[in-house]
């Protein structure tokens, strides 16, 4: 009899060792990816820059100075001075800023959005699931920095109907996802036992579906904030997105385009800027997927 | 195969038209009226009423939407406010340029992208995989503005090789083109290389190198041969996605595309122009995307013995 109970002990022993090692497996995977681990530290860099721009420059990213036009890269201007004799260094750290914001919520509101109709269309299925996908289908029919321009051009220049207009186009990607995972899901066993219990619709889909199709979402999501601050400073450049005096890399590569004979570091930094951004949430969210789910790998 | 084509045409006119609806509606709900921003502020009250009268905007949204896509099915997408000529003849003159670039720049692309692939996958793990792969990364991570601007000091500023805008000689093309290619180069490459490693881990290449066949040939007659149709899909996307892309190529070289066109549209709010631009270039792509997915499917013969085996069977019954 205590042998029993001595086996049982060791089994409950060997599981809980087993609960806990699945997420610190994930973690260590990650950190065992180096390029995923440079990706997060420059993350961390910017969110850094983006809380505290003040503690990393004293100079003022709108303020101009129009005695310091057009300094070369020294040790008082790491990266120069623009056209007003703002210094570039100081409006690159502010522009993380803006397009971490523009990245994060549009990618916050399409990933709700789209979750919600993948979720709908997925577990619901037939004529619904067929509406619905018809309308996913011409949000992807319009290429993302089109209908940005469209939305930007009916609406006006500000930053908050350019992160609409990204997060209107993005929303698709997701609705596809989530409706492709929730399929898989749905017809396991642990759903039939919960609609056995009786739960309702709501809570299956938020307590034993949406869990069991996070993995991609996440991967997904950490890829998407990449793509919009992508679409968020091409739209900036072409003069679409963030107003004039707002530090923001894509119109500062805009304004710097006229002076590109003669001051070359107008354009370089702040375009650097945005390929280490996107290069990083890039990079981050390959090594994410490669930790949730080593069967992704190539 | 017939079937599938009429399958896939019947849904596409069901989003194009909802493409029109969806582009019609948010330009229909800018604020700001068209008569006030062309006419100008010298216009009185009467001019700017039969401006609206000529121009349908006095009625209710769903006449004008009607009759926007009533005009769509007989070839008129409206009259450019600034230019007062038809957004078709403006979109078909400019519309070469776009193309040609699109063009150049997905061969471009797919040549260099499928050999780096290639030689990627067959180098697995070794030191060039990673520098491809790296590069493939940086590739997709830089936006084509500032690499554009970025290859006008290169190749303009300090080497003078090369012009940085216009489409005046071949050699204005090249510096556009790669631009606008980067991107693709690099996804191609990816799909390149992944489905080669799929491809080259089977048994058939096992035994086509057991029989004593030549790596080289082994690669290209076998592997290559089975890994082409992702790569042949990835083209297909990559190029219809050009033709959004362009817009910002163009601004950045001064080309005078279709994209241009667009942007310059846009500053001015030439309303019907954007709209029909925007309406013009999503059937473009749309039409793309099938084109992709009726070679992809006529080639795959997966798909093809299965719509074929659907066919047989109810014949059977």
């Amino acid at each position: 009899m205590t042998e029993i109970f001595k086996t049982n002990e060791k089994i409950s022993e060997l599981i809980t060792i087993k609960k806990k090692s699945q997420t610190r497996e994930i973690i260590t995977r990650f950190l065992r990816n180096r390029t995923a681990l440079l990706g997060l530290i420059i993350i961390v860099l910017m969110v850094f820059c983006a809380l505290f721009p003040q503690t990393i420059t004293h100079y003022d990213p709108i303020e101009q100075s129009l005695r310091e036009q057009f300094i070369a890269p020294n040790s008082t201007h790491l990266f120069g001075t623009d056209e007003f004799g703002r210094d570039v260094f100081t409006r690159v750290v502010y522009g993380c800023r803006t397009s971490l914001l523009i990245g994060v919520t549009a990618v916050a509101i399409s990933g709700v959005i789209g979750i919600i109709f993948g979720c709908i269309s997925g577990f619901y299925g037939r004529i619904v699931d067929n509406l619905m996908m018809r309308g996913i289908d011409i949000l992807m029919a319009v290429p993302i920095i089109l209908l940005g321009m469209t939305i930007v051009a009916a609406f006006g220049q500000s930053v908050l109907n350019l992160t609409i207009a990204i997060a209107m186009a993005s929303i698709a990607p997701y609705a596809r996802l989530v409706r492709v995972s929730v399929l898989s899901v749905k017809e396991k066993e642990y759903v039939e036992a919960a609609r056995a219990t009786g739960a309702n619709d709501l809570r299956i889909i938020m307590k034993y579906i949406l869990p069991n199709c996070m993995a991609p979402i996440i991967v997904h999501a950490t890829m998407n904030i990449a793509s919009a601050i992508l679409s968020a400073t091409a739209l900036s450049f072409l003069g679409l997105g963030v107003p004039a005096p707002t530090p923001e890399w894509g119109s500062m590569t805009s304004a710097a385009r006229a002076y590109v004979r003669d001051y070359w570091w107008l354009v370089t930094f702040p375009g650097m800027a945005i390929m280490a951004a996107v290069f990083s949430f890039n990079l981050f969210g390959d090594g994410l997927r490669d930790a949730l789910d080593p069967k992704l790998k190539n | 195969m017939i079937r599938y084509i009429c399958k896939r045409l019947i849904s596409i006119i069901l989003v194009l038209f909802g493409v029109a609806f969806l582009i019609f509606t948010i330009m229909y709900f800018s604020p700001g009226d068209p008569a006030d921003f062309i006419l100008g502020d010298m216009a009185t009250a009467d001019d700017k009423a039969l401006f609206r009268q000529q121009n349908n905007l006095d009625k209710p949204f769903i006449f004008q939407f009607i009759h926007y896509i009533n005009g769509i099915l007989h070839g008129n997408l409206g009259t450019s406010y600034i230019t007062r000529l038809p957004v078709l003849d403006e979109i078909l003159a400019r519309i070469s340029v776009t193309m040609k670039l699109s063009i150049i720049s997905i061969t471009i692309a797919s040549v260099i992208g499928v050999t780096l692939g290639i030689i990627s996958a067959v180098k697995q793990y070794s030191l060039t995989d990673n520098v491809i792969r790296i590069l493939a990364m940086v590739g997709v991570s830089m936006p084509s503005f500032w690499e554009g601007l970025m290859l006008i000091i290169l190749f303009s500023v300090i080497l003078g090789v090369l012009p940085s805008s216009g489409i005046d000689s071949w050699k204005s093309w090249i510096l556009p083109s790669f631009t606008l290619g980067t991107v693709s180069l690099a996804s191609i490459m990816r799909i390149a290389r992944s489905s080669m490693l799929e491809e080259i881990r089977q048994d058939y290449v096992v035994t086509a190198r057991a029989k004593g066949q030549k790596e080289i040939y082994v690669i290209t007659k076998h592997v290559l041969k089975n890994a082409f149709l992702p790569i042949i899909t990835a083209i297909g996307y990559n190029f219809s996605r050009h033709m959004g892309g362009a817009a910002v190529v163009e601004t950045v070289f001064s080309v005078p595309g279709i994209g241009k066109l667009l942007v310059d549209a846009i500053r001015v709010k030439n309303v019907p122009l954007v709209q029909g631009g925007v309406i013009f270039i999503a059937f473009f792509m749309t039409f793309i995307n099938l084109a992709v997915d009726i070679t992809y499917a006529f080639i795959d013969p997966q798909i093809r013995s299965q719509y074929n085996s659907q066919k047989s069977k109810r014949k059977e019954g």
